[in-house]
């Protein structure tokens, strides 16, 4: 049944991934004049007729040599720039349909060679500015396209994919793999695994975690993927509030971080056994595949381990240094910041999926660990036999030791 | 097809901060938030020059395109508004603007920095035309009074020059030919032509 529901949503999230891709080789990041708010009632814009526009290109050839724009004793007072009763009026004026404002701008574009000569290569300017604030001494950074060209195209694109496609690969699998079973059934005997300590903060972050994901993605994906459904406003203040949200969920998720290094690092340490469970693809291949021996982590729950480590220090990092922007960097910084924290951002959503399903729908037992503490005694010898074994050894030593009367 | 541009003389600047006093004042634009400013570039030593700088209204406008929220839009005659009713404050279009002209009314703090502000080529905004409700979030509508931005109208140099792209490169190509030098339209294919074309 679960395999079932697991090729369905395979197929399901194979279309998509083709529609992305479909998507991304069409799109056009080019921006074309719309007069309005995209989803908004259409603005009343003086300019939309022929008569403002020419009132305003007549207000402009005031600015020309005085001798020949006047006022001046030897030229008559100009009629320029006094335009017409109702020229300014355009109340109702529609809104541009794609590919009207799409010939505005080739015209706009089409300049070019005619003013070639009077154009400067691109290139970053910058001097001092008297007035106060972060980056005011430039006049110019061209790299802010570059910047825009990055996050609206392989960043959000890619990023995407990659969301999809490991998605796509974790319903294949389960679909063909079907769950993970325990071998030799449930024993109805259960050893606690974690502590309520360890459980907790592993919740904090997780909870956070999943947050700030959502919270995120609805900054990089809402505006193309909810906003159409919400519309402009509703829209506003899901991603004001998730705004919100992303910046205050950065202390939860820094504690349990901090915690999380303190109380699993060392038990993270690579071992030779890692080597060993990592080539024999930990036993989760096929049913009657031997499960290597671990510790209490194992080589996969050690490269999510410092993933997550790695990456959640790389996302606090740059996230602080949008959270104070032009404070520790400038432009460039800045932009190298927000570009780092999206792309780490999507690894690490994408690696935390396979952790997800793993944890969850992936196997059999595997969630009591976290989530009551208690796992199966057969899980336990099955994917930890080392800890387990220990474990027991520890027991049946307490035992003895209880056993063994006072003396 | 008229389309607005600004363009600011950098052999005619004489800093003198007109344009960003009297940007200040006809909107009423709240401490500490600059639409316009001047960046003086090798001050103090030779091949000084200044330039007046804000919003460009840009072609294909990098703001509007990394928006998260879709809050920026442009007109038919090129001027890029925006709706502050929408705004999160995330401060993207900052970094991805080339002039630096989107400003906010905190200095830190993304999702906590305010509504953006910014140089409408005095168009207002979204709002009804001339309504208090314009003025109060996107200072006065000159344009719709046949008006062009009072920056380039006040410039008592005229290096600063803004209306019409067409009407505004022909004065600056005269002026080039009648003194014999110039120095370039700073900024402008940054602004309005983009990334250079593949040729």
């Amino acid at each position: 049944m679960v395999r079932v529901i697991a090729a369905i949503v395979a197929s399901a999230l194979v279309i998509l991934l083709g529609y992305t891709v479909y998507l991304g080789s069409v799109t056009d990041d080019l921006i074309v004049p719309t007069n309005e708010v995209a989803g908004r009632k259409a603005v009343d814009n003086p300019s939309n007729n022929a008569a403002g526009r020419q009132s305003i290109i007549a207000r402009t050839e005031l600015q020309r040599w005085r001798a020949a724009s006047g006022p001046s004793p030897e030229q008559p007072r100009p009629a320029a720039g006094r335009p017409a009763d109702g020229a300014l009026k355009s109340p109702d004026a529609p809104n541009i349909p794609y590919s009207e404002g799409r010939a505005v701008v080739n015209d706009w574009l089409s300049n070019r060679d005619g003013e070639s000569k009077m154009l400067r290569e691109p290139q970053n300017v910058s001097g001092r500015s008297s007035l106060p604030g972060p980056a005011k001494e430039t006049f110019v950074q061209p790299q802010g396209r570059q910047w825009r060209s990055a996050r609206n195209g392989p960043i959000a694109f890619g990023g995407a994919f990659y969301l999809i496609g490991v998605a796509a690969i974790l319903a294949v699998f389960l679909s063909v793999r079907g769950r993970v079973p325990i071998k030799e059934g449930l024993s109805g005997q259960t050893v606690s695994r974690f502590s309520a300590f360890e459980r907790a903060n592993h919740w904090l972050t997780a909870g956070s975690f999943i947050v700030l994901a959502l919270t995120g993605l609805v900054i990089l994906f809402g505006k193309d993927v909810i906003r159409p459904w919400l519309g402009p406003d509703l829209f506003g203040d899901l991603a004001e509030g998730s705004a919100w949200l992303h910046m205050a969920l950065v202390a939860p998720l820094a504690v349990g971080v901090a915690v999380m290094i303190a109380s699993w690092s060392w038990q993270n340490l690579p071992t030779a056994l890692d080597w060993k469970w990592l080539k024999q693809g930990g036993g989760f291949m096929r049913d009657n595949a031997p499960n290597p021996p671990a510790d209490r982590f194992n080589a996969g729950q050690k490269l999510i381990f410092w993933a997550v480590i790695l990456g959640s220090i790389v996302l606090i990092g740059t996230g602080l240094a949008m959270m104070f922007p032009f404070l520790w960097a400038g432009y460039d910084g800045m932009q190298l910041a927000q570009s780092t924290h999206a792309i780490a951002a999507l690894i690490m959503i994408g690696i935390i999926f396979g952790h997800i399903y793993i944890g969850t729908i992936g196997m059999v037992g595997a969630f009591d660990a976290i989530w009551s503490g208690n796992v199966d005694r057969n899980w336990a010898k099955e994917h930890h036999s080392i800890w387990y074994g220990r474990l027991s050894e520890t027991a049946d030593a307490d035992e003895q030791k209880s056993t063994q009367p006072a003396e | 097809m008229a389309r607005m541009k600004f363009l600011c003389d950098a052999e005619r600047c004489i800093e003198c901060n007109a344009c960003t006093t009297v940007c200040k004042n006809e909107h009423e634009v709240p401490w500490g938030m600059q639409r316009r400013r001047l960046v003086t570039v090798n001050d103090g030593v030779p091949g000084e020059f200044s330039l007046s700088v804000s919003c460009m209204h840009c072609t294909d406008a990098p703001c509007i395109a990394v928006c998260p929220v879709s809050c920026i839009y442009q007109t038919d005659i090129g001027i890029v508004l925006h709706d502050k009713d929408i705004c999160i404050g995330c401060g993207y279009c900052f970094y991805a603007c080339p002039f630096g002209a989107p400003q906010f009314p905190q200095t830190s703090n993304f999702g906590s920095r305010g509504k953006m502000d910014k140089c409408t080529f005095c168009a207002g905004g979204p709002e009804a035309d001339g309504s208090e409700m314009e003025f109060k979030k996107y200072g006065r509508n000159r344009i719709a009074e046949g008006k062009l931005p009072l920056c380039a109208e006040v410039c008592s140099t005229r290096a600063l020059l803004g209306g019409d792209g067409d009407v505004v490169i022909d004065i600056y190509k005269e002026r080039v030919i009648r003194r014999g030098y110039g120095s370039g339209a700073w900024g402008w294919s940054t602004a309005y032509y983009g990334p250079p074309q593949e040729s």
